[in-house]
């Protein structure tokens, strides 16, 4: 079965973004590190999946950002990788290389089940939240902003018993996020 | 000058208790690692600040502890425990139960806090304590904090940092990780 891997920016008090999706206080100018972390954890990917708004977002600013003459294989990862866009309201794709769907366990159960490689899920936190919710997530990549910002959307909220985690690794980075992975507990 | 730390179990979502302040998700995790960290973080310590409730359960466990009995990083903590100066915050509390160099603070948080912090003398530790801490980084009287991340989630419980209204930018200090999946990260306030 294909991994699911969820890699979002969190708040030290559990957020993903503010309460109105506000992503300012969240760091940005990662290190060659912690981009060198993130490129091995993507190699694997050939699949993303987002939640729409998000992806209203993620889908065109990173192809502008293709557009560039010094886009790296990165960003050309970003834009040609088939993508997943989960919505209630959208009936047709208005991006290339992406389907729409509307039933979160069932799609991503399908995808699991069919060959290839890894599944990247970007968010947002209603997507995230309830592929949490129903244990879709075979890898978590937690990056710890080191920043307080008192309300904002969790995505650990809609779980209804304890979640026990196993720690894979625990990187401290040199801008400042700390990024733990965990996978879920057996049992 | 002395520095005020907040030391605190959370779960991975922000959590330092379950809803009615059930802290038995923890209690598995501890092991001979983690008691000796918290021995070198208590010594490093000689000032502990309180609630009242955290007071009065801490007062209740360690002050009969019989510390001639256990491994030698629990009787070095009971005995740092039992002679650190504890300073309780209490609105209601009219007087302690004897509980050995404990004394009800009688100024403002904000004026003990920056009486102690005059003083010579060592590090000044708060764990728990919920009220506590976020009264103290209400009054930016907080210098480092150290969350102590258990790898478990818990879908319902009481937010370390709820109500905070304002966002408080950290710096990183350190990471340690345990070997069983606990971390701890240290942020250091700019």
């Amino acid at each position: 079965m294909r991994k699911v891997k969820l890699q979002m920016q969190v708040s030290l008090d559990g957020f993903v973004a503010g309460p109105n999706n506000e992503m300012d206080w969240m760091t940005w100018n990662w290190d060659d590190k912690l981009k060198a972390y993130v490129q091995e954890i993507t190699a694997p990917v050939d699949t993303i999946i987002l939640g729409r708004v998000l992806a209203e977002g993620f889908i065109p600013v990173w192809k502008e950002r293709s557009k560039e003459a010094d886009a790296d294989a990165f960003t050309h990862k970003m834009v040609n990788d088939p993508k997943v866009v989960f919505t209630k309201t959208l009936t047709d794709s208005p991006w290339e290389n992406t389907t729409l769907a509307a039933n979160i366990v069932e799609e991503v159960m399908k995808l699991k089940d069919q060959p290839g490689g890894d599944i990247v899920v970007y968010g947002g936190a209603c997507l995230a939240s309830a592929m949490i919710k129903n244990n879709l997530i075979d890898e978590y990549h937690i990056f710890v902003n080191p920043v307080i910002i008192g309300k904002g959307k969790p995505i650990f909220a809609d779980l209804d018993s304890k979640l026990n985690l196993k720690l894979v690794r625990a990187s401290p980075f040199d801008c400042g996020i700390t990024v733990l992975c965990y996978t879920p507990a057996n049992g | 000058m002395r520095r005020l730390i907040v030391s605190i179990n959370v779960t991975l979502n922000g959590m330092m208790a379950g809803p009615h302040g059930e802290m038995d998700w923890h209690m598995p995790y501890w092991d001979d690692e983690m008691s000796h960290h918290a021995a070198e973080q208590l010594g490093s310590a000689d000032t502990l600040l309180l609630g009242r409730i955290t007071y009065q359960g801490m007062a209740a466990y360690w002050h009969g502890k019989p510390a001639y009995f256990g491994a030698r990083a629990d009787i070095d903590y009971a005995e740092m425990m039992n002679s650190h100066h504890k300073v309780v915050f209490s609105k209601s509390l009219i007087q302690l139960n004897g509980w050995h160099n404990s004394r009800l603070a009688v100024n403002t948080l904000a004026h003990e806090v920056k009486a102690l912090k005059q003083l010579p003398g060592k590090d000044i530790l708060v764990y728990g304590s919920g009220k506590l801490v976020m009264a103290l980084i209400q009054r930016n009287l907080v210098d480092e904090y150290r969350l102590w991340v258990y790898p478990v989630v818990l879908n319902n419980g009481r937010l370390l940092f709820k109500g905070l209204q304002k966002r408080v930018g950290l710096k990183p200090a350190q990471v340690k990780v345990f070997g069983n999946g606990v971390v701890i990260l240290s942020y250091e306030l700019t």
